[in-house]
This record gives C-alpha cells, structure tokens and sequence, in this order.
C-alpha cells in the first residue's frame, strides 16, 4: 500500500527525468562511442591530446580551489548566521541568496566592471598607493575564482547553516558549565557537529564549478579553459560530437568518482 | 550565613516588559538538596540559569561559596548541570562525554581513566564507554549525564528537569538514584521540577514559585501540612477546598458556609468577616458509616463519584461551599455506597485549614 502510493507520487518526476535527462544522457554516452561502431576513436584522441590534458587538470584545479575559497568564506558567514536571532538572520538570509537570484551573466559583467583594469578596485588601490598599484584581476584565473566563488557561495553557506542550526543550544551551554572556553567549544563541538554539512556544501560546490561555463568564459583568460567550454569547442567551433561527447562522459564519471569519495570520507554522519 | 553554598541577594531578571522574576532572595546550605517547585513561567529555571551564569540578573547579586560571581562567566563558575534533554556530545563516545570536563581541566591521561571508569561504576554503567549517546536508552543517557556531571567533584549541581523525558518507572528508580549519589557525595543539588511527587520524594527544603515570586520554603512536611497559601495547598497534593466565611478569628476559629452551617478549626489567622478557603486533605477526611467518634465535624452532603485507585478510594461529596474529598483504604470488605446516597462526611478540627481567598 505504502510503497505503491510512493511509486505514484514519485512517478511524473521520474518520467520527466527520464525524458529530458536520462535519454539524451544515453545519446550522448552513445555518440561518444559513435553509436553501434563502438568506436574508441573519440577516447583516444583525447587521450594522446595535450590540450584535453590541460584542461582537465585547470577544471579540478579552478573547481578545488574555489570550492576551498567558498567554504573558508561560507563558514565564517553560516556560524554567525545561526548565532544571530531569527528575525536578523532572515534579512543576513536575502543578503546571501541576493547573488542567487541574479542572472549569472549581469553578475559576470558587474565583476568586469569591479575588478577591470580601470575597475572600482583597482582605482581604489591606485588612489591608496599610487599608479602602479594596479592589480591583474580580470581575465585570469583570481577573476574565474572570485566569480565562481561569488556564484557558489549560497551552496556552500546553506548546507553548513542547517547543520549549525541542528546543533542543541543545549550542548554549547553544557560545555560552558563545564568550564570549556570558545575555542574549544568550536573545535570540540560545534566544528566536528557541522561537518556534514560542510561536506554536503563541499559536494555541491564542486559539482556545480566542474561542470561551470559562463564564469570561466566571461571572467577567467584563455589559459583557463574548462571542461565544459571545451565541449562547446568541440560542438560548435570544429564539430566533433563524437570527441564533445566523450570529454561530457569523461567528465560525468570523474565528477561521480569525486562525488563517492567525498562521500565515504571516514566521519560520523555519512552522506550515503 | 557563612556556610551557605549559594545566596541570591534580591535578584530580578525582566525581558523587557516581561518579568520573569521578581526581586528574591535565596540562600542554599551546603550540602542541602533543594527543589525550585512551581508550575512553568513561575521562575523556577529563570533561578537555576541566574545560578549557573547562562543569565545575568537585572538586578541584585548572585553568591557562590561566598564570593559574588555576578558578573562571572559561566565557564569560570566550577559547578555542574544536568539538562533535560541530557545534552550529550552526539560525536563523543559515552568514554569522550564524561572525560570532556576533565580534558577541559587538563586532568593527565591516565588519571582520566581512571576517574571516568570509577563514576561510570557509580552511576551504574560500566560495560557502555564505548557506546554513543544514540546507541543508549533516555535512562542510560541520563546516568552518563550525571556521570559528567559528577566527574570532576563541583561543588553545587544544578539540575534542570533532568527527569522530565523518562516514563513513569524509571523516573522513580532515577529519583532514587539521584538521591543516592547527592548522601553519597555531599554534593550541594539545586533541583527545577514541575512535578510535585519529585519534589516531595527527593527534597531537603522545597522552594515553591508562582507568578515569578517565591510563595512559600521549607521542608517538604511544612510546605504539604502548613501551606501558607491557596496557591501552596492546591499545587501539592490533593486539597478539597471549600468558599466560606472567617466568623471567629483566633484559635480555635470559626468559619461559615455557603448555607449558613458552620466548622470549627483549631486556628484562624484571618479577620472576623473575611473571604476564606476552608481547606481539607482527603486523607483527614473519612466518610462517616455510624455515629462516628473522634470527629469534630460531620457534615452532610450528597455522594457524586467514587473513584478506586488500587489501594485508596477516593469519594467525592458534595457540601455547602463546594466538594470534599474523602478517602479511604480501598478494603475487599468495604460497604457500598452510590452516587446520589445522603452520607456524612467528618474531620478533626486540627485539618481544616482556613487560608485567604485568592482575589
């Protein structure tokens, strides 16, 4: 009875994922391989490429670093976000979600405006320290980073809230009694308590910035290509779906493999 | 009063306009077990927290062993509290929970062990240091609880509901427990509870609050045979309370019902002429069978209910100004009575108590 009225109510999500996502997935998987030819063309190119190699390792190295960048911004804002009262958390709450609600596209060209050569920061810095204080911001990878960070950093922030929220209140006033001071309580409590939220955070931070395209395109320069505007390049620029394909499959399965090991990181509470 | 463990000196705290206690003072001897009674809003954890630090004062002054710590953080306070929902480290072994006020403490390695292997023996839990919270029952996380409680010996132990989750059987097995180890360790208790069986069972000195003020402290006897309040006698076992009328002032007193019947008490500290409860325990009173001696009142009235509860009845009749209680032992031999039945209920003049009427 139960499990029939959960295999109803989960049935219309089910056929529209398998509709617009898990069929054009196989397409995909299957053009890589050149459909029923199952040719290994494609893998092999790309393993022989330098540029392939390349970019692979700018993908994890700009997603790793702003996945690192978002979580040592995010948590300091998640723990005063759960210290505050309700009614002022909510407004800190918009303030987060702000950038969420803005088109990645207006937010890439604010930046450019910000962090540009004749940007507010860098006018700043020339106005504090004169004109050659000028710092290359824009169009290199510190300006994908910023952007990237900038786009992840509610995925990072929620995750962690919820976990500090989850935290008794209860458990913060026993330590005190106990006589422990506020470092120790954050390392010995309230830290280790948070951290699956911080690997939640982590997760999704890192699947969404390796599979980025805008943020790199607009803000990051042309030696910090990613994945996925190596995949435009190969479908639009030389037509090679086979190649765009394989690079989509390749980057589908490191990304699942990250995902797993994330996951099985020893711990108390695991993600799966 | 130098040997007092604790001593708030005309303490209030408001939250804005709300007054969550209004200026008190009390003082805890060393090595009592006190019990803060009152139902909730009354202040009773608003004092516990005032004690422990989590809450500074609005006014007056908070002493510990004679210092004024009124302004000291919680954590420099030295004492122990229990909670209600136990507030164990959910990530710690039962091991990690008890040893963590000792590592606070620096205490060395070995001599961690040792302590905590010896309160887990205390609190009855050897066998479980390995275990998480989430792994022990509500009673088992209560005992581990009290055993990081009492790990590194303070002086004073707040406890905050810590009963409160429990069901009925091992609440009283754990009432018991708690009582054990306060006569074994000497430790001072300062006990929050709503529930006046516990209050009653564990207390040296029950300190009844109401409406964010103390209404009356003392021994558990004095509070339940002398309430110095309507408040005090309803909130402690059971009373039947009557709506008379102070005639005679003085003891022995007089009071008048409803119908113009009157009842004598042995003492009457009210005003000829004044609005009075006239109140009686069911245990003094005794449904009348015969002639009935040794009862200085009999008053007639009208059976609505008997109620068996194991090994007491208890016999709701109606008389002038209200409904008495009587009870009686619940005897295979007892005669029947009925709702509706003409019966007679009697009292010695000594139990009815006279207390003024609440406005």
């Amino acid at each position: 009875m139960r499990s029939r009225h959960v295999a109803l109510f989960l049935a219309p999500s089910l056929l529209l994922m398998a509709a617009v996502f898990l069929v054009p997935l196989g397409q995909m998987a299957a053009t890589s391989v050149d459909g029923a030819a199952l040719s290994a063309r494609a893998y092999e190119e790309l393993a022989a490429s330098t540029l392939f190699r390349r970019v692979l390792a700018n993908t994890f190295e700009i997603s790793l670093g702003s996945m690192l960048a978002t979580l040592l911004l995010g948590y300091p804002i998640a723990y005063h976000l759960s210290r505050v009262p309700p009614a002022r958390r909510a407004i800190y709450m918009v303030m987060v979600l702000l950038p969420f609600w803005t088109s990645i596209l207006v937010k890439s060209f604010a930046f450019t405006v910000i962090l540009g050569e004749q940007g507010i920061v860098n006018s700043l810095l020339r106005f504090a320290f004169g004109p050659t204080a000028a710092l290359p911001l824009l169009f290199n990878r510190t300006g994908a980073i910023v952007g990237m960070v900038h786009y992840l950093l509610p995925f990072m922030v929620f995750p962690i809230l919820v976990s500090l929220l989850a935290q008794g209140s209860d458990l913060h006033k026993a330590a005190r009694v106990m006589g422990a001071g506020r470092t120790r309580i954050f390392l010995r409590v309230t830290l280790p308590l948070s951290l699956p939220g911080v690997l939640a955070g982590c997760v999704m931070t890192l699947v969404l910035s390796l599979g980025s395209f805008v943020t790199p395109e607009l803000l990051g320069g042309r030696k910090d290509l990613m994945m996925a505007n190596l995949v435009d390049f190969y479908t639009r620029v030389s037509l090679d779906w086979g190649v765009s394909s394989a690079i989509a499959v390749i980057l589908l399965v490191l990304t699942g493999m990250l995902i797993v090991a994330l996951a099985r990181l020893p711990g108390e509470h695991k993600l799966i | 009063m130098a040997d007092a463990m604790v001593r708030l000196e005309r303490c209030a705290k408001h939250y804005g306009a709300a007054q969550a206690l209004f200026e008190t003072d009390l003082s805890v001897a060393a090595g009592e077990f006190v019990t803060l009674l009152g139902p909730s809003g009354s202040g009773k954890t608003t004092i516990l927290n005032l004690i422990a630090g989590t809450v500074m004062p609005t006014a007056g002054r908070v002493h510990i062993e004679g210092r004024d710590v009124t302004g000291m953080p919680v954590e420099k306070r030295g004492l122990g509290m229990v909670f209600q929902n136990y507030a164990l480290m959910p990530h710690m072994t039962v091991f990690e929970n008890v040893a963590f006020p000792l590592r606070v403490r620096r205490v060395p390695e070995a001599e961690i062990r040792r302590r905590v292997g010896e309160v887990l023996d205390l609190v009855r839990l050897p066998g479980l240091a390995a275990r998480k919270p989430r792994q022990l029952s509500g009673g088992q996380q209560q005992r581990v609880a009290l055993a990081r409680c009492i790990v590194y010996n303070p002086p004073l132990i707040l406890m905050d509901e810590p009963l409160g989750a429990l069901d009925k059987k091992l609440r009283e097995q754990m009432q018991l427990e708690i009582r054990r180890l306060h006569a074994a360790l000497g430790v001072t208790m300062i006990y929050v509870t709503h529930d006046q069986e516990e209050a009653l069972t564990m207390s040296d000195r029950i300190v009844l609050l109401n409406h964010g003020r103390i209404e009356q402290a003392g021994t558990p006897d004095e509070i339940y045979f002398r309430p110095r309040t309507v408040f005090a006698a309803g909130f402690l076992g059971d009373s039947s309370m009557l709506d008379a009328t102070v005639s005679a002032s003085g003891a022995p007193g007089r009071v008048t019902l409803s119908d113009g019947s009157a009842l004598a008490a042995a003492r009457c500290d009210l005003p000829a002429g004044a609005r009075a409860k006239a109140i009686l325990r069911p245990e003094n009173v005794s449904l009348l069978r015969d002639a009935g001696t040794g009862h200085d009142a009999a008053v007639e009235g009208r059976l609505i209910d008997s109620i068996v509860l194991g090994s007491v009845v208890k016999h709701h009749v109606e008389i002038a100004g209200g409904t008495v209680i009587a009870q009686e032992l619940n005897r295979r031999d007892r005669a029947a009575v009925r709702p509706g039945d003409r019966v007679r209920v009697g009292w010695r003049a000594e139990d009815l108590l006279v207390l003024a009427a609440p406005d």
